[in-house]
């Protein structure tokens, strides 16, 4: 019964004795990028120097409300250009310059992003319940798709490592409908019954995986 | 309230279970935990139609079947050259033969021809019907004829008329082929239907006399259907009148009318997580109106459900007249009627089956064919073209299948966003 009660984690006295380790490991790594990383193929090379501006050059973005790109899976990048490119999902930065982008481009992106070493777990302010957040991404079934390690696959995104703030400004797009997904509508029918907090909670608890 | 109430019991189900330590649980004990007692949704809110129920789709989840997830397609066509290399790998009988008919048609669903050859393509949920038309050097080229929809997966012509249909909407384009450079301004001729996503994505079939039949799917994979679901409709397109045909119906994205007799014939996709090897899915045969074909209570003609089954018994239903195998999504359907096939293909039924994903081991991804008499007797399935898997590799995932003036017949693949035809020579 406990296990499945909604409860946020400033009303809750106990924290696991892991996660303090986990802070501090957090902070150590959070920001830097070890080792060098492939270069981009020379058609697309152009494109990528574009796109580091704002998403970071081993695509592990250093700017708010940007999500890092680094080993998203490769579907997953492509759907997210080609519905930018049309229209329908709405980044107004990214309008005029996906516009521009053949299939092509949008297939090269995808490998090339996708094969780039993932970004490190994040530092996060926010204390994490890891049993509150298992009570709300437990019944929600997020590992089926987004894998029990998140780091996605097919269409679904990598979570593990991604900015917190930018993750909690996908679900309430998703919950407010302003963003869609994939036709099946998945992400509206798990998004609907958050409340802000518990996206925040999810939001952390998701950045600081490795 | 409703839905809170509902996933605390179905937690309360969970750790009582966690709690006395069941192990072992068989699939069909775990759909009944994850379940609970039998599941019907609240339709009275705004809330319920603007957004599918919390549990549509991953509700039902087993442990033996976590993971499964529908496949993710393909973002952009497949480039002409590897479409060649994947059509190299398809069998077909002797003196059939496969080629590219036009590829870059994006998200590949149902298709219409206009009567001036004018191919008409529906999506999924890129919200666009294409124009296929002949290009430089006779290349098809495809365009972008309609856009801004949800989910135009049906399309049809008749009357010199196309008809879309968005999920809630039946749209009309009238003398479309004349406007091919700027689609017409369209009318909505029918809308008495929900606007959620969870199969209410569908597919027209003309019925000869000027309506359509149009499926409604339940906006989920088993639940008691709110009103107005689960079924197929005659809606006549002239005034908007509408008719129920048959009830019990899960989510059915294909269907014809038999040249022979003027009946309804339609696939339906079974209930998912119930196993690998169960349920089946169905190729159904209207007889009378108002036929219950058996969901949410018995599924391919001879099981119960395991928890809406109790207190029925499957012989309450109409049965299949084929059993088409465990997941393997069978979507767009045809009466072949043309004479460039050997005579005994004549009044056969031709099924796109677009791949099973919640199964290990992946099936379906292929053309069937079923002869069949009029009455429903003597069925023989085949597999006419094949597979489009290469071990568990996905090639690509026939959606529909349309034949064309000259008796070729047309494949709509919308995994590599390409049209295929199979000609016959002897």
């Amino acid at each position: 019964m406990q296990l499945c009660k909604r409860s946020s984690p400033s009303r809750s006295p106990r924290r696991g004795a892991g996660s303090s380790v986990g802070v501090a490991v957090a902070l150590l790594t959070a920001g830097w990028t070890v080792g060098a990383f492939a270069e981009p193929p020379e058609s697309i090379r152009e494109i990528v120097q574009t796109c580091a501006s704002c998403h970071g050059q081993d695509g592990v973005s250093a700017i708010e409300n940007t999500p890092s790109l680094a080993a998203q899976p490769d579907i997953f990048l492509q759907y997210q250009l080609v519905f930018i490119r049309d229209g329908q999902r709405k980044v107004e930065v990214m309008q005029e310059f996906a516009k521009k982008l053949t299939d092509q481009n949008i297939r090269e992106l995808g490998a090339y992003y996708s094969s780039l070493p993932p970004p490190p777990a994040q530092a996060t302010i926010r204390k994490v319940d890891d049993k509150a957040v298992t009570a709300l991404v437990e019944p929600r079934h997020c590992d089926s798709c987004h894998k029990p390690d998140f780091s996605g696959q097919g269409e679904s995104a990598r979570l593990a490592g991604q900015r917190p703030e930018y993750l909690v400004k996908a679900l309430a797009d998703f919950r407010s409908g302003a963003r869609r997904g994939r036709g099946l509508g998945i992400m509206i029918e798990v998004s609907v019954s958050l409340h802000d907090e518990d996206m925040h909670m999810i939001a952390a608890w998701l950045a600081r995986k490795p | 309230m409703k839905r809170q109430a509902a996933l605390s019991k179905a937690c309360i189900v969970g750790a009582v279970a966690a709690v006395f330590g069941f192990g072992v649980l068989t699939a069909q004990a775990q759909t009944q935990a994850s379940s609970g007692e039998l599941k019907s949704y609240d339709s009275n809110s705004k809330n319920f139609w603007a957004n599918p129920p919390p549990d549509w789709f991953l509700g039902d989840e087993t442990k033996a079947q976590k993971g499964q997830v529908p496949n993710p397609g393909q973002p952009t066509p497949t480039p002409a050259a590897e479409l060649e290399k994947i059509l190299a790998k398809i069998q077909l009988p002797k003196g059939f033969k496969i080629e590219v008919w036009a590829s870059e048609v994006p998200q590949a669903r149902q298709m219409a021809m206009g009567s001036k050859g004018t191919l008409f393509v529906g999506t999924f949920d890129k919200g666009t019907v294409s124009a296929v038309v002949d290009g430089p050097g006779g290349k098809k080229v495809a365009k972008p004829f309609i856009t801004g929809l949800r989910m135009p997966t049906g399309v049809a012509f008749q009357d010199n008329a196309l008809y879309v249909i968005d999920i809630d909407k039946l749209y009309k384009y009238e003398n479309p082929e004349d406007n091919l450079d700027k689609a017409p301004t369209p009318k909505v001729v029918y809308d008495d239907m929900p606007p959620y996503i969870p199969h209410g994505w569908k597919y027209l079939v003309p019925d000869g006399k000027g309506w359509f039949y149009i499926p409604f799917g339940p906006p989920c994979n088993i639940c008691y259907p709110p009103t107005s679901l689960s079924q197929y409709r005659r809606v006549n397109p002239a005034n908007g009148m509408a008719e129920l045909v048959a009830v019990g119906i899960r989510n059915s994205v294909g269907g014809a009318v038999d040249p022979r007799t003027g009946d309804l014939w339609f696939t339906e996709n079974a209930r998912d997580w119930l196993g690998d090897d169960m349920p089946s899915d169905k190729l159904n045969h209207v007889t009378k109106l108002g036929e219950h074909f058996g969901y949410p209570y018995c599924h391919q003609g001879d099981i119960l459900d395991p928890v809406f089954g109790k207190g029925h018994k499957c012989a309450e239903f109409t049965p299949p007249v084929v059993k088409l195998g465990p997941h393997i999504a069978p979507l767009g359907m045809k009466f072949y009627t043309g004479n460039m096939f050997p005579a005994e293909y004549k009044n056969g039924i031709f099924i796109a089956e677009h791949g099973s994903w919640n199964r290990n081991k992946k099936i379906g991804y292929r053309i069937q064919f079923i002869s069949v008499g009029p009455d429903g007797k003597n069925p023989k399935e085949s597999t006419f073209a094949g597979t489009w898997l290469e071990d568990q590799k996905i090639l690509g995932r026939p959606s529909d299948v349309l034949q064309a003036p000259d008796g070729s017949l047309l494949v709509a693949d919308d995994q590599t966003s390409a049209i295929y035809r199979i000609s016959y020579k002897k």
